[in-house]
């Protein structure tokens, strides 16, 4: 028999990248075009199957960072894992994800972590070009997501899923 | 009597008070408001204990930072930042809570705060989007400079055949009529190169061409560089019947500045006073100096600019556009480039008519290699 496990994952990136929307994809299968700013903080929970486990992701949606807001580091706390979402139209939002994976990682060690390229379904927009896909794909598990269409959310979702199974 | 009306006063403020029991878990004291009414159906009695961690994930962050008021050290009170659930119906639910100690009690009011929500998400909405239109349009017209750079870029190498080929005419040295086309084209070709160059100059300055670690190090000296640049226009002003006076800055008037970019500085602030000169007229280069840095100015006799134009002059196509504003970067590159050495530029216009530009720049203490020679 397994246990059902509940972990705390956090959201950590710029404001806009998408986080509550991958959230709302992910946990109520929609999406929004308008942009509607997180304040404060918004908590989903969302179980996921794999073959013979079951977990219970408690997604901490947090404000974005940016000049007008940092991101409240005490919200890390008791967190099993985290996702850093940037936006691939915006190259500045990768500098902004890394930054607060520095913060967290001092804060939570070495947890299980993913990052998220968002927004892929704009092409035509994107900013960061292959050999700086690959570069960060050597040091993370990197996922090419669109909280539009939903391609790559559930993959991304269940990966940091995985890691945090109880073993 | 009192306690009651208090009690539902805190329910219709949307407040529910919350006690800290010994066990960490908490009773409710007091109406309940309708939303917390509502979140806690089923269960049975109001004084069954609550873990509010499990009701609101939330206050695991909280909980430790309200447990030293409650341990009465330090503050008596601690707020926590707003957060939001979802109600019934799948609206927003923002909800704030404080921690008190009142007397022996240790209580955990939560309210909900739409209002004070909504304020701030309108504020915060509206910031952020104008960033972010800002940054899209940064992003854009980079674009669009990246792409005049490549169409300036391409229309240089036909023209370079276009010189080529007109200076080996001119080197037939052809008669009469023809040797005077022959020299109007080879002018406007060359103008056009100037301009061309120019405009790719601004394009480097711009993206990085100039980087701050040059500056400090490169220095040169106004003696050298400013009869040079004046003797080279000379030729063109007396063409129009304009003449150049200039004062002879003392020897060692070192600047901090890098010679080629000078030259082009000098040189468009002259080329300009000479364009706008009226025929017969004189063109000023005047230097002043104090203890920390050297002035230059260039004094024209023309119209002078429109106050109209006056404000955007060192913006790009501050002159607007048109044959007589050239390319429209030419003050502009000059303002980046002086600024960069840590200097200013600007233009007067003097009570008496016509158009003085000047730029200040910052004395270089000493030019070791000028000095040592
Ligand atoms: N085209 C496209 N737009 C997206 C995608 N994900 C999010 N957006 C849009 O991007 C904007 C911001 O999305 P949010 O999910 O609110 O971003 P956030 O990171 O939660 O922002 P903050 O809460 O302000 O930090 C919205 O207008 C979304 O519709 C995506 O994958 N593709
Ligand atoms: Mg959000």
């Amino acid at each position: 028999m397994s246990t059902l496990a509940k972990r705390k994952v956090c959201l950590l990136g710029a404001t806009g990248v998408g986080k509550t929307s991958l959230v709302l994809r992910f946990v109520r299968s929609i999406f929004s075009d308008t942009y509607q700013t997180t304040i404060g903080t918004r908590i989903e929970t969302k179980h996921i199957h794999y073959d013979d486990h079951e977990i219970v992701l408690v997604l901490w949606d947090l404000s974005g960072e940016d000049e007008f807001q940092r991101v409240r580091l005490s919200y890390l706390r008791g967190a099993a894992g985290y996702l850093l979402v940037a936006d691939g139209t915006r190259r500045a939002t990768v500098e902004t994800a890394l930054a607060l994976h520095h913060t967290a990682a001092a804060l939570l060690g070495d947890v299980p972590r993913v990052l998220v390229l968002n927004k892929a379904d704009l092409r035509a927009l994107w900013e960061l070009d292959d050999a700086s896909e690959r570069e960060l794909a050597a040091r993370w598990p990197v996922f090419e997501t669109s909280a539009k269409t939903g391609a790559g959310v559930e993959e991304a979702f269940r990966a940091l899923g995985h890691a945090l199974l109880p073993r | 009597m009192e306690t009651s009306i208090a009690s539902s006063i805190l329910a219709s403020l949307g407040k529910v008070v919350l006690e800290r029991q010994p066990d960490g878990t908490f009773l409710q004291r007091g109406d309940a408001p309708a939303w917390f009414a509502h979140r806690m159906r089923g269960v049975l009695h109001a004084d069954t204990p609550i873990r509010v961690e499990s009701l609101f994930p939330f206050l695991e962050v909280f909980l430790p930072e309200a447990e030293a008021v409650w341990q009465g050290e330090g503050a008596t009170r601690i707020d926590s930042d707003v957060w939001c659930e979802t109600a019934e119906g799948g609206e927003e639910l923002p909800l704030e809570a404080t921690a008190l100690l009142v007397g022996p009690a240790r209580l955990l009011v939560i309210t909900r705060c739409d209002e004070l929500f909504h304020e701030r998400r309108l504020v915060l909405q509206r910031a952020r989007e104008l960033r972010i239109t800002y940054d899209a349009l940064a992003r854009e017209i980079e674009q669009k400079d990246i792409l005049m750079h490549c169409i300036v870029h391409d229309l240089a190498s036909p023209l370079q055949t276009i010189l080529g080929v007109l200076s080996s005419l001119d080197e037939r040295d052809p008669p009469g009529e023809d040797g005077v086309l022959l020299d109007a084209a080879l002018d406007a070709a060359l103008r056009q190169r100037s301009m061309i160059r120019e405009i790719l100059t601004v394009f480097a300055a711009e993206h990085g061409g100039l980087d701050a670690t040059h500056e400090e190090a490169v220095v040169c000296d106004l003696h050298v560089v400013l009869p040079h640049v004046v003797a080279e226009h000379e030729r063109t002003a007396r063409g129009r019947n304009v003449r150049i006076e200039r004062d002879a800055p003392p020897p060692g008037s070192f600047v901090v500045a890098d010679e080629p970019r000078l030259v082009r500085v000098l040189a468009n602030l002259l080329d300009n006073a000479v364009r706008h000169s009226p025929v017969g007229g004189h063109v000023h280069v005047r230097v002043r100096g104090d203890d920390t840095s050297l002035e230059v100015s260039v004094e024209d006799e023309g119209p002078g600019v429109p106050p109209s134009l006056a404000a955007r002059l060192f913006e790009r196509f501050g002159r607007g556009i048109g044959p007589e504003a050239g390319t429209g970067l030419g003050l502009y590159f000059c303002r980046i480039t002086v600024e960069r050495w840590g200097g200013a530029i600007g233009y007067a216009a003097p009570p008496e008519g016509g158009a003085r530009f000047w730029f200040r720049l910052r004395r270089a203490a000493t030019s070791t290699g000028a000095r040592a020679a």
